[in-house]
């Protein structure tokens, strides 16, 4: 009988061992990230749906919302343990008044993914014509905040910035009206802009102080890595690989695209030369000290970070 | 509404230390609720990036305009109502499920109608505001005591007369309950159209610095909020002991 068990037992840790990571079970982890549909922030369903997160053992509860503050919010108060595509300056912002908040990886450098628009009728057909008119920003510290500041001040003119929100709602500002020019980041619009409605009128790589710079990065929950770091060091090999994997399987990769954002094919390939895979790399993270500088410029801290801080805001950031 | 009685006094005072004590233990993270002494630093830190006065007065403005509003249309479509018992029977389901409804998620539409303006938040409020006045004019119309309608008719009273001094101050603290629910109902309305569009007074000082993670300063906009809430309740409380029947 005792001889039997032992056999039992001997072949239980045969087959464990056998089959490694994939008899581990899944750690979750809860992601929250803004833009739904924008290329860079569906990199999280892509490494979901290519199988690439799971393989790693990983199980993503993924989540949207309206813009940086908001994941910053989720991710400081532990609701998500990291958060995707946040302002660089809102982060350092966050940081430096206590959010128990780290920068994990760089998200996009440059800002080659956005692009300003009006209506088609619109006088307006470059930046040289912005002065006097209003442009509409999602969020304060937001990448589309800063785009905007230094591209005006790159091409000393002087339009008024509104606080329009997210994208659907800054179409239907200058749709109506209210507000000169529009944000979006690709696909987002393109079938208007196709079917002549609105124009391009600018476009976010214009602004040459952030060509090299990460305006948007990525980041976890300090308390929840301090607990998870295999589980963390897994998640962003596995968010490595997904963007090596979407650039190298690009077909199948716009049809994801496509579907997530319901528009066809041809549209989101259309993207895809706003999204140059340099502008996602993770590390290292590009221009953070103009960012800091654009941070204490915007006055969304009183003093740049100290040394000891820019080491601390860095404590886990993901090195390839 | 009560005079400020020192029970009351006492519990917010508790309640205040409490969250202090709570917060200064590191039992409520800072990024979730700061300590209130961090909140009334924040106070005077808005008060001086002059966040703190004109917002607030916009809110005050835009919160009672919207009430007034309210009022102006919501009394006398209650008192119709209340006369006409085809209509009020026909509408009274129609005006329960309008006042349940999350009306705020219309504002994209009001955006196209009247842009990003203080009338829309005014007219929004005002839509909030006017349904539950019209409910609670009706019902208190509706609810007379008949022995004062009586007493009316043993006097010959005349139709006016036995409205103007009958049957409307009777119905005044039924209004009255509508109108302190219009005025609760049209601020918080005032203030998340304000946060959601980034527009007007204290609910555009809280989203900007939410947006910014000062959140001592946000929460200091939320406490002038509530100070806008019990002086527009203040304000309330003086018109009804005008108008309430002795």
């Amino acid at each position: 009988m005792i001889r039997k068990t032992l056999v039992t037992l001997a072949l239980t840790a045969a087959v464990v061992a056998a089959t490694g990571v994939a008899a581990r079970a899944a750690d979750t982890i809860n992601v929250s990230a803004g833009q739904k549909g924008a290329w860079d922030e569906m990199v999280l369903q892509q490494g979901v749906d290519a199988g690439i997160f799971k393989k790693a053992g990983i199980e993503l509860n993924i989540s949207y919302t309206a813009g940086g503050p908001d994941t910053i919010q989720a991710v400081a108060t532990g609701g998500a343990d990291m958060g995707f595509g946040i302002g660089t300056t809102a982060v350092i912002a966050a940081f430096a008044k206590g959010a128990p908040i780290r920068i994990a990886s760089g998200s996009f450098t440059g800002t080659s993914d956005l692009y300003f628009y009006t209506k088609s009728d619109s006088p307006i057909n470059s930046v040289k014509d912005f002065s006097g008119k209003s442009i509409g920003f999602s969020r304060p510290g937001s990448s589309t905040y800063v785009a905007e500041h230094v591209l005006a001040d790159e091409q000393k003119v002087t339009p008024n910035f509104v606080s329009t929100g997210e994208m659907a709602a800054t179409l239907t500002q200058v749709m109506s009206g209210q507000i000169d020019i529009g944000w979006a980041v690709v696909p987002v619009n393109l079938d208007l802009i196709a079917k002549k409605q609105i124009k391009i009128v600018a476009h976010g790589s214009e602004a040459k102080a952030l060509a090299s710079q990460a305006v948007r990065v990525n980041i976890v929950n300090s308390k929840w890595v301090e607990s998870h770091r295999d589980a963390n060091a897994r998640f962003w090999h596995a968010y490595s690989e997904t963007i090596d994997w979407m650039y190298k399987n690009m077909n199948l990769s716009i049809a994801n695209l496509a579907r997530y954002n319901a528009i066809g094919v041809d549209d989101a390939k259309a993207v895809i030369p706003f999204y140059p895979k340099s502008a996602l790399q993770l590390y290292p993270i590009a221009g953070f000290d103009k960012s800091i500088n654009d941070a204490v410029t915007f006055k969304f801290i009183a003093a740049p970070l100290s040394a000891d801080q820019q080491k601390a805001i860095f404590d886990t950031v993901f090195a390839k | 509404m009560k005079r400020f009685a020192p029970p009351a006094a006492i519990a917010l005072i508790v309640v205040v230390a409490l969250l202090e004590g709570l917060a200064r233990a590191g039992l409520i993270p800072a990024t979730v609720l700061p300590a209130p002494s961090a909140i009334a630093a924040g106070f005077i830190d808005i008060a001086r990036n002059g966040d703190l006065v004109v917002p607030t007065l916009i809110t005050f403005g835009e919160a009672l305009a919207a009430t007034l509003i309210g009022v102006l249309a919501g009394i006398p479509a209650g008192i119709w109502l209340a006369r006409s018992p085809a209509f009020g029977q026909a509408y009274e389901s129609w005006l329960g499920g309008l006042f349940a409804a999350p009306i705020v998620l219309l504002y994209p539409l009001f955006l196209v109608v009247f842009h990003r303006t203080n009338a829309t938040i005014i007219i929004m409020g005002a839509i909030t505001a006017v349904l539950p006045i019209i409910i609670q004019a009706r019902t208190g119309m509706l609810h007379v005591p008949g022995v004062l309608k009586a007493v009316g008719q043993s006097f010959n009273a005349t139709p006016r007369q036995a409205f103007w001094l009958i049957a409307f101050p009777a119905a005044v603290p039924s209004i009255v309950t509508g109108i302190r629910l219009a005025l609760i109902y049209s601020l918080v309305n005032t203030i998340g159209l304000e946060f959601l569009i980034d527009f007007g007074g204290l609910g555009r000082v809280i989203s900007d610095y939410y947006a910014q993670y000062d959140i001592p300063q946000m929460y200091a906009g939320i406490v002038a909020i509530v100070a806008i809430s019990v002086a527009l309740l203040w304000l309330l409380d003086r018109v009804e002991r005008r108008l309430r029947p002795a």
